[in-house]
Parts: C-alpha cells; sequence; structure tokens
C-alpha cells in the first residue's frame, strides 16, 4: 500500500449533521499532509476516526495499510498521534511522562529524546503543570518521536502557541521530517506553516474534503478575476472553476480554480470595461475559497507531481 | 548568503527560493563553483519542508543554473553557453518587449529608460564574449 | 507495560486512599474508646455488636469508593489523556482491566484494614469486657463487599458518554437507592443468605458494562 492513510467514504453524524460526509482521503506514504479547514469543519473529528477514538457511521479508515476499526494494539506502536491540547498527566514530572511512555514501547529512542529535551530546556524534574503550552507541545511532540513512528497524526499542534513557540514547534517539525520514510498528517489553522511544512494539503469544507493537490498547485491556481463595469455589473452566469461570485461596487468580483481560456471567455462575454487577474497567496485563496456559499464549491484535486530529491543532499 | 522565504507572499516557497538563487548567481552574489547550504540544513533555517528545497535544487539543476555532485551537495554551475547566438537573441528580444512594454505604460521617456537599464547592469555579472 | 500503568494508577489514587485511612482509623479509634472528635464518645461499647462501627465504616467507605470510581475515570476525561492513554499500543480490554483492579484493590484492601484492625483488637484479651467471635464481623465484610459495588459503578458513571453530566449522577443515585432498599428487604428475612451473592454478582455486571463502554464509545 502507497498510502499510509487512506480512507473510503468516511462518514460521521452528529445529530442529523454530517460532520465527516464520505471522506476519500489519501496521505501518500512519506508525505507531509496539511489537513486544513474552518473551525467544526470536521478536521478533528476526521483524525479521531483515523486513530480510533471515535466510531465512524459509516466508511472505513486504513493507517500504514491496516483498518483502524481492527487495528491491532502493537500496530499503535508504529503511529505516533498528537492529540489536541496535547495532553499529558500533568502531576508527573518530565522525567516520569517519559519513563512512563516508555514502558509502552519495544523500541524507544531515548537519545532522539535527551535531545529534544535538552534543546528546549525542558527540567526533568519539573512538574508538567508548571510547563508553558509551547513546553507542553514540544515534550508532547518529544514522547511521539521517540518510539520512531512511521506516521504521524498531529491534531492542531500549535494551536494556542504564540508567535515564537509556534516557530519553534515548527522546527522540531522539520527535523522530523527530515527522516526520511516518515509520514505526517497534521491539521493546523495556520496557513503560512502549512505552506512551509507540506506537501500537499487538503481542505475540508462543512465535512467535504474539496481541495486535495500539491500545496503551490492550489496556490498557483486560485485566481481573483476583477471585472470592472462603468455601471451595475450583470449577475456572473458561471462558469468551470467558479468558487464564488460577489458585487463590490461596479465591479464583480470572481474567484476561480483553474482560470484559463474558457473561464476568461465567460467574462469577458460580459463586456467588461477591465479584467484584472489576481494571483492570492494561500491564506487569502483558503479564505475565499471556504467562506462562499458552501453548496457550490468545485472539488478541485489533482495527483502527485513527481518531485525528484537530490538523495545525496538529503543524507548531508 | 541569506535566503528568505514569505508564506504569505502570492508566489509558492520554491519559485521564491528560485528566484533568490537566479538572482544571486545572476548578480555575482553566488559565484560558480561556490557550495550552496544542504537541503537539510537549508531546510531548517528557513523552517521550510525539505522536499522544497529539494525540488528547487532539481529544476535549478535542469536550467543548468546548479549542478549537484553524488554525497557533497549543489555547487552553482559554470556559466555554459547552451543556447545557440540566435536563439538567445530570440529570448531576449521576447524580455525587452515585455519590459519595454510596462515602461512604456509607466510613461517614461526611451532615454530614462535606458540611463536607467544601463546604471542597473553595473549591479550584475556579466558574462565576456 | 501494564506494571507501569498500575503503578501510575496507584500514584494517582493514593491521595484519596489516605483520606480514607484516615477516617477509617478515626472510626476506629472511636470504637476502641478514644475521644475522636466528630464521633459521639459512648463508653463501654462492645465491638460488633452495637452497629456503630459497621454505620459509620459505611459512611465513610462509601465516598472512598465513589472518589476511588471517579478519579480513575473522570479524571482521564478532564485533562483530556483517554485520546494519550487509549492509543498506547496496549488492548483497551487490558487497560480498563488493570484500572479496575488497581481500583477495586485499593478500595477493597484500605476497607478491609479497619475491620481487620479493629477485629483484632477485640480478639485480643484485656481491651474490652465482652466475649468476641469473628463471626461478628459478618456484617462488617458484607458492607465491605456491597460498597465494592459503589465503586464500579462510579467508575462506569465516569466513563458512560453523554453530553449531560446529570445523566450520570441520576444512574448512580438510581442504582444506590435501589442498593439501599434491597438491603433492608434482606436483613431481616429468612434469605438473608443471598445478600453475600449479589455484590459480586452485581459487580461483575458492572465491570462487563465497564468493558462494553470502553468498546463501544466514542473518546473524543
Amino acid at each position: 500500500m502507497s498510502d499510509a492513510i487512506f480512507t473510503q467514504r468516511l462518514t460521521k453524524y452528529y445529530g442529523r449533521r454530517a460532520v465527516v460526509d464520505s471522506l476519500d482521503l489519501r496521505v501518500p506514504q512519506g508525505s507531509v499532509y496539511g489537513f486544513l479547514g474552518r473551525n467544526g469543519a470536521g478536521k478533528s473529528t476526521t483524525i479521531k476516526m483515523l486513530t480510533g477514538m471515535v466510531r465512524p457511521d459509516s466508511g472505513k479508515a486504513f493507517v500504514l495499510g491496516e483498518d483502524v476499526a481492527g487495528l491491532a494494539p502493537a500496530a499503535r506502536a508504529r503511529i505516533a498521534y498528537l492529540a489536541e491540547g496535547h495532553p499529558l498527566y500533568r502531576w508527573m514530572t518530565v522525567g516520569e511522562m517519559a519513563r512512563f511512555a516508555r514502558a509502552f514501547y519495544p523500541t524507544w529512542n531515548d537519545q532522539l529524546l535527551e535531545q529534544i529535551l535538552d534543546h528546549f530546556a525542558l527540567p526533568r524534574r519539573g512538574k508538567i503543570r508548571r510547563l508553558s503550552n509551547g513546553q507542553r507541545a514540544q515534550l508532547s511532540l518529544a514522547l511521539a518521536v521517540a518510539p520512531d513512528p512511521e506516521l504521524l497524526i498531529l491534531d492542531d499542534p500549535t494551536l494556542g502557541l504564540d508567535t515564537v513557540v509556534r516557530r519553534e514547534f515548527l522546527e522540531s517539525l522539520i527535523q522530523v521530517i527530515q527522516r526520511r520514510g516518515r509520514t505526517i498528517l497534521f491539521s493546523s489553522h495556520i496557513l503560512g506553516d502549512v505552506e512551509r511544512v507540506a506537501d500537499r494539503i487538503g481542505i475540508l469544507v462543512d465535512g467535504v474534503l474539496r481541495v486535495d493537490c500539491p500545496t503551490d498547485a492550489f496556490k498557483e491556481s486560485v485566481r481573483k478575476i476583477v471585472l470592472q463595469f462603468g455601471r451595475t455589473p450583470p449577475a456572473f452566469p458561471g462558469c468551470r472553476g467558479l468558487v464564488s461570485s460577489r458585487q463590490a461596487g461596479a465591479n464583480l468580483e470572481l474567484i476561480v480554480v483553474g482560470y484559463g481560456d474558457e473561464q476568461r471567455q465567460a467574462c469577458e462575454a460580459l463586456e467588461p470595461r477591465a479584467i484584472d487577474v489576481i494571483e492570492l497567496n494561500l491564506e487569502d485563496a483558503f479564505i475565499e475559497y471556504t467562506r462562499g456559499p458552501r453548496r457550490s464549491l468545485p472539488i478541485f484535486a489533482t495527483e502527485n507531481r513527481d518531485v525528484e530529491s537530490l538523495g545525496a543532499q538529503g543524507a548531508a | 548568503m541569506e535566503f528568505s522565504v514569505d508564506p504569505s507572499s502570492r508566489l509558492p516557497i520554491y519559485r521564491q527560493l528560485g528566484e533568490q538563487i537566479r538572482e544571486a548567481v545572476a548578480r555575482g552574489r553566488l559565484r560558480p563553483g561556490e557550495q550552496l547550504p544542504s537541503v537539510r540544513d537549508l531546510s531548517r533555517t528557513l523552517v521550510v519542508n525539505p522536499n522544497t528545497i529539494a525540488r528547487v535544487y532539481t529544476e535549478l539543476e535542469r536550467e543548468g543554473v546548479l549542478h549537484t555532485r553524488q554525497g557533497l551537495g549543489a555547487f552553482v554551475a559554470e556559466p555554459k553557453a547552451e543556447l545557440t547566438k540566435r536563439a538567445r537573441k530570440e529570448r531576449l528580444e521576447e524580455l525587452l518587449d515585455r519590459f519595454l512594454t510596462e515602461a512604456v505604460y509607466l510613461g517614461l521617456s526611451a532615454e530614462e529608460v535606458v540611463a536607467a537599464v544601463a546604471e542597473r547592469a553595473g549591479q550584475f555579472q556579466w558574462s565576456h564574449v | 507495560m501494564l506494571k507501569a500503568l498500575a503503578l501510575k494508577e496507584l500514584r494517582e489514587l493514593a491521595p484519596i486512599a489516605a483520606l480514607g485511612l484516615l477516617a477509617y482509623a478515626w472510626i476506629v479509634g472511636h470504637g476502641m474508646g478514644y475521644r475522636v472528635p466528630f464521633l459521639n464518645a459512648r463508653p463501654e461499647q462492645t465491638p460488633f455488636v452495637s452497629a456503630d462501627f459497621v454505620i459509620y465504616l459505611t459512611f465513610a467507605a462509601i465516598p472512598l469508593a465513589l472518589a476511588l470510581g471517579s478519579r480513575q475515570s473522570v479524571a482521564e476525561s478532564l485533562a483530556g489523556t483517554w485520546n494519550w492513554l487509549l492509543h498506547r499500543p496496549l488492548a483497551r480490554t487490558r487497560v480498563f482491566a488493570v484500572k479496575l483492579l488497581v481500583g477495586g484493590g485499593v478500595y477493597a484492601l484500605c476497607t478491609a484494614l479497619p475491620i481487620v484492625w479493629y477485629a483484632a483488637w477485640a480478639a485480643a484479651p484485656g481491651n474490652h469486657a465482652s466475649p468476641f467471635f469473628w463471626s461478628m464481623t459478618a456484617d462488617a465484610w458484607l458492607a465491605w463487599l456491597t460498597i465494592g459495588t459503589a465503586y464500579v459503578a462510579s467508575f462506569l458513571c465516569g466513563i458512560w458518554p453523554g453530553r449531560w453530566f446529570g445523566t450520570r449522577i441520576l444512574a448512580l443515585a438510581g442504582a444506590g437507592t435501589m442498593a439501599f432498599f434491597f438491603a433492608m428487604a434482606f436483613y431481616q428475612s429468612p434469605m438473608w443468605p443471598i445478600r453475600w451473592i449479589v455484590p459480586p454478582l452485581i459487580i461483575a455486571g458492572l465491570a462487563s458494562s465497564v468493558f462494553c463502554v470502553a468498546r463501544s464509545r466514542d473518546f473524543s
């Protein structure tokens, strides 16, 4: 199985609302997948279904080739899960928590753990309840990485962390990524972080995966088209890849995915005075994509582009 | 040689980095034979996925800006006359047309533009034919 | 890894157990005739004949059992650590089995201590005027056994899925009331040997419910 994570029409209802709606998620092995979406979009619920904490109402999920529903306990040793809020036993000290965690694993990289703890000056005798949010996040990550997992699933790991601490966490994450073959799935609100670190992104809108593509592919193909008119603009009849259209004064603002000749012709048909095609950064693209009228969003997915990496340099 | 990336820019990170390296080579800040930081080091410094860095290096190698030596890393390549004289002239004219069109719309005079070109050219490293 | 989990549970329960033991020491001290605050001084008490000891024991044992059960269940929810704990490479049934065995063991040991201690004191010659037979401790042991159900019930309530906390309290209160009436009903009836059989059955039933809930509920 070349996918570290694979779901088939995964669905979960809370009451009558489909929090996760027929999700087909594929996270290729060795990739870093940024899982995006607004609050309540279903990211955390999806992650909990991937780790077996929540049972789906229908559909299946597979991690490292195994069905989550019957996941053998030993398989969990190969998967790291950072739950939201970085839960730890607050009454324990750092050292005690590390010893407790280690007891569950056959393989444990003590050296790596010590390195991370030393780097962030986490006192072994310090009580976890006295640690700051950032320190707890680092400790969580350190404990998760020590068993040398093949797959890491992080549920909004930088939530509540300030800018500096977030950067430090990302730096740690980069170090984790350096080890090849590791797959990482993390959900986040911070678009900038996602763009730095993720190979692919998935955007969940109301439980549906609307975007699933390489990070820069999304950024490069969402465009804002401003059609200037001298009068009240006409309504836009629609075109392929249209995300939203909005009237702003004498202008018609369109958000389009994959702006090409077909879309340009549709615009020109309205005979505007001018057409401006504006590129968007990831945050703006994400905002425009997720705030529009939800039902009519185009689903945007592309296959992996072949990324050749320089093997020699990676090992350096 | 300092590189920087801005995730909030409209350019994807790999393009930003690619352009920075290309420009650095063109301006002579990176000289032929000079070694670039390893993928690992650069990804740590910039806090960017190493795959992105690797991708930039691969692309630049394909373009002939860099070349890699197995086990050693990426180095700035010697400038090579890959394209024929005519191909280069055509490419230059293409670039000039785009540049001059924009300059015209800025409302400048031809003399101002030529003077500016001469001045800026001084900051770059030109090959001697 | 089971040992590590058991130790962790023990350490978490230690403060509660200590409080429980303190309360028990109080009660035993009172039974021995010492002037102990909060309990009425009763000179010339006949150990295990007057109902005082068992009543006080019951009043101390119930909160202990409830607290132990909650500490092992509700506290994990409040700290959000279920997600951490249940992701360890350890079968879920084992996790809950260890918890129940440790919690139940702590309750059983702590609550047995005062009974044995007081009985030993009563058995030793010269401590009090009346005769003493070990069979007189039967009521105390029955209370010990019956209140064990409160421990498992409290644990079950603590992991019961449900948004409104009230449903859990309601369930516990309902079970408690039923248990009380049951005890009253059988106390004087000729069928009272059954009193020894029913609590273990209830404990077994509650424990299997715990495993059922653990298996089927969402831990989010």
